[in-house]
């Protein structure tokens, strides 16, 4: 029973890897291995390299003073940290708000069995994030600490026993999700204010973190028994990964430990929770005045109620909008001494003297946050098994569609116009740069709108059974997101590795805005055409 | 009574759903095969079949949901495939399942309709209340659709139907998950709605509603329509549970 319970979670979780979305027919091995083969290159080569790279500033320093454990507790905390966060929402959603929890304690299954299921899962996701760290550090060890084969060994144990604790931490973290939750009325907001505290702080640590790490270098050994002082079972791990036997054992023994009170708890609480129809405090309607809407306002005020509605949706798609806010606050504050540095490196001899590499870069630097907002992307799976509505409502598909690139917009451009207008304050550069500062990233907005909804549109998934599936786990998204990163950070590597040298900064950034204009008109064509097809017959 | 609805209570007797040679089919499967059926204003007409029979795929084509090849289906003479957007204007359509959108309010939801299909304000209030009062909903329209139970958002559809007066209603299954007063209800509001000069088109299995209720009533199995008619017509001196078993093959 259990083995049928975890396949059919991972199937649920990772349909898209055994199953052709678009006919709805089985792949066949050879697909599914090359599908996998292909989001692993994707995740490891995106923030896997990431990882890699800080591998390698730390491997060697350390490894010369004899601390090779501290490298392994770094890469440990790092993952622990990563997967904690990227599935204690995952957890909740997973196991207390998936829609066929009814359908499975309706059936002759033991609760344990349905949590131990759903907990195969969580762990599947947070091991697929510690990995993203875990792998390129025990790589980048193997190749520049040259350990041997034994001590690689234990760390690849480690990454696992690792995996064991991000799955107790993502339970105990969701467990406390889930309690509060459920006495919450406006629990979607809550959560997203909670969650960019959270976000707050990491991009706090980020951005003091190589600062920190050079400090670990320099610093080993005062740091080591810092370590060994205040957080000895960080010590421990460290040590369990670079071959200590009887520290692996404890770590292994702990973690297992750690693993089953867990489970033995979440079985005893799930029912009570799962069933627990809290935070929907009753509310008595009172008769009020109707205000009329337009039929384009109306389905406006629909997707953005769709959007408000769900923290999930506001997490994972639209935290753009605020990053980019604090960023034009943070320009116009910062901004005029941030650009006497920014003059003396980028406007010196080694650049030639090229005025606009200042605003090329402002340009698509801003394009990169606005790639963070991907509200259409997911739009089309998110109407589920409601798609019967907007489809026998008498408005054209197009209408639909406009709506929701609506959302985008009018959540992205605001924010991107504002900081627009800081950086150029702040750039003072010509009317025509000027003008190109501010149409480029509005058009990059648009493309960005345009093409999650076009992706979405050719690859929509309606049977979900938890929306962070149709949110998180959805390779629209996934891809809107690389795509994104591809035009905008692609775009500024691609000048000044290659094209730099033959185009100005100003014809570049021409060049680009006009490519933007015409993908655009591209794809509102397709979508008021093909795209309103398709919409149809989904 | 409704404005709208007073306005073709002298053209009744007009016919306001045609299905001709209508034919869907999946990849080489036919779903449904050269189904004909006419289906005049005042007329409630029920629509039977095992499961998989087709209902479903007939239906969902006459509200404009679900595209064809073959064949040609008009609401109030306008043809779905050439004007959808005109046919759905005049209809209004409950699907089997009333899944909502659970992010809204009742009352959100309603207005949203109403907003779509430009109701006014003040009609829409008067409606909602009438049709809310009536299946003592009006409490509930203040909650999200997600705390809803089956039947209230099967009755909650039920009022989103009815709010915008349309000419035409098609209907899936739509007793299930009501209790027995708000059926009761429904099945007024149906016979009402058709007196003043409406039609209905909907699926049912439960046989003696249907006799009951339908003017006229039509058995596909199979994707082909075996028997259609008046309810005289189709029963004659026996019931329509015996018609229907003969119909299967079954032996009473």
């Amino acid at each position: 029973m259990l083995r049928v319970l975890i396949k059919k979670q991972i199937f649920q979780m990772y349909s898209s890897f055994f199953c052709n979305r678009k006919t709805g027919k089985k792949r066949s091995l050879l697909s599914t291995i090359l599908v996998i083969f292909l989001y692993a290159v994707l995740m490891l080569g995106c923030m896997g390299g990431m990882f890699a790279y800080m591998g390698d500033s730390l491997c060697i320093p350390l490894h010369k003073v004899g601390m090779d454990w501290m490298y392994m507790t770094i890469f440990a905390s790092i993952a622990m940290a990563l997967g904690i966060f990227a599935s204690v929402f995952n957890t909740f959603n997973s196991l207390y708000q998936a829609k066929d929890n009814d359908l499975l304690l309706s059936l002759p299954i033991e609760p344990k069995k349905i949590v131990l299921a759903r907990l195969s899962g969580v762990y599947l996701l947070g091991t697929m994030f510690s990995g993203l760290v875990m792998i390129p550090g025990v790589l980048v060890y193997g190749i520049e600490a040259k350990p041997g084969v034994i001590p690689i060994l234990f760390a690849i144990g480690l990454f696992f026993a690792v995996s064991l604790i991000i799955l107790v931490f993502s339970c105990m973290l969701g467990w406390i999700v889930a309690k509060i939750a459920i006495k919450l009325k406006n629990r979607s907001f809550v959560t997203v204010l909670v969650s960019l505290v959270f976000i707050g702080l990491y991009y706090f640590v980020y951005f003091r973190a190589s600062a920190v790490l050079n400090q670990v270098a320099v610093k080993s050994v005062l740091y080591g028994e810092k370590i060994k002082g205040v957080a000895y079972p960080l010590y421990f791990i460290g040590k369990a990964g670079v071959g200590d036997l009887s520290a692996f054992l404890v770590c292994l023994f702990l973690a297992v430990l750690l693993v089953w009170i867990t489970i033995v708890v979440m079985s005893k609480s799930f029912l009570a929770i799962a069933t627990n129809q809290g935070g929907t405090v009753k509310v008595v309607y009172k008769r009020r005045k109707i205000k009329a809407k337009t039929v384009s306002q109306a389905l406006f005020v629909k997707e953005m109620k769709r959007f408000t509605s769900s923290a999930n949706y506001m997490l994972n798609c639209g935290l753009g909008t605020i990053l980019i806010l604090v960023a034009a606050g943070t320009m116009l504050i910062k901004g005029p001494a941030a650009m006497v540095v920014l003059r003396e490196v980028f406007q010196g001899e080694a650049f030639q003297g090229e005025p606009n590499l200042i605003p090329l870069l402002m340009c698509l630097g801003l394009c990169s946050m606005a790639g963070m907002n991907d509200i259409t992307a997911p739009s089309i799976t998110l109407e589920g098994k409601c798609i019967w509505i907007p489809q026998s409502l008498p408005v054209a598909a197009w209408q639909v569609l406009w709506a929701k690139l609506k959302v985008h917009l009018c959540l992205t451009i605001v924010p991107v116009v504002l900081c627009c207008i800081s950086a150029i304050i702040v750039v003072q550069p010509t009317r025509m740069i000027a003008v190109l500062m501010l149409a480029l990233p509005v058009l990059y907005v648009w493309f960005s709108a345009c093409f999650g909804l076009v992706a979405n549109l050719l690859f929509p998934n309606l049977n979900w059974t938890t929306e962070i599936a149709a949110v998180k786990q959805n390779m629209v998204v996934l891809l809107s997101m690389l795509v994104g990163m591809l035009l905008s950070i692609g775009t500024i590597i691609l000048y000044f590795v290659w094209l730099g040298e033959f185009v100005s900064a100003e014809v570049y950034l021409v060049f680009y805005t006009l490519l933007l204009l015409v993908s655009d008109l591209g794809m509102i064509q397709w979508l008021r055409t093909k795209g309103s097809n398709r919409f149809k017959k989904i | 009574m409704d404005a709208g609805l007073k306005s073709f209570i002298g053209e009744r007797k007009r016919i306001m759903l045609v299905i001709e040679n209508y034919t869907k089919c999946y990849d080489e499967k036919k779903a449904v095969d050269d189904l004909s059926l006419h289906i005049k204003s005042g007329e409630i007409y029920g629509f039977i079949g095992h499961n998989g029979a087709g209902k479903t795929t007939t239906i969902k084509a006459c509200a404009g949901i679900l595209q064809f090849e073959q064949g040609e289906i008009r609401i109030d003479g306008i043809s779905v495939k050439d004007d959808a957007i005109s046919c759905k204007k005049k209809l209004a359509y409950i699907p089997d399942n009333p899944d909502l959108y659970d992010f809204m309010t009742g009352i959100q939801y309603l207005n949203f309709i109403g907003d779509v299909f430009q109701v006014e304000p003040t009609l829409r209030s008067e409606r909602i209340h009438k049709y809310a009062d009536l299946f003592e909903l009006t409490d509930d329209l203040g909650q999200t659709i997600s705390a809803y139970s089956h039947g209230m958002k099967q009755k909650l559809a039920i009022i989103s139907a009815w709010i915008h007066a349309p000419k035409l209603i098609i209907m899936d299954e739509p007793f299930v998950g009501l209790d027995p007063k708000a059926s009761h209800k429904l099945k007024e509001m149906m016979r009402e709605f058709c007196n003043q000069g409406g039609a209905i088109f909907f699926s049912t299995h439960v046989l003696e509603v249907a006799e009951k209720l339908c003017d006229k009533v039509a058995i596909i199995k199979g994707g082909q329509l075996v028997k259609s008619g008046t309810m005289e017509e189709v029963k004659g001196d026996t019931s329509l549970e015996d018609v229907f078993l003969e119909m299967e093959g079954e032996e009473c």
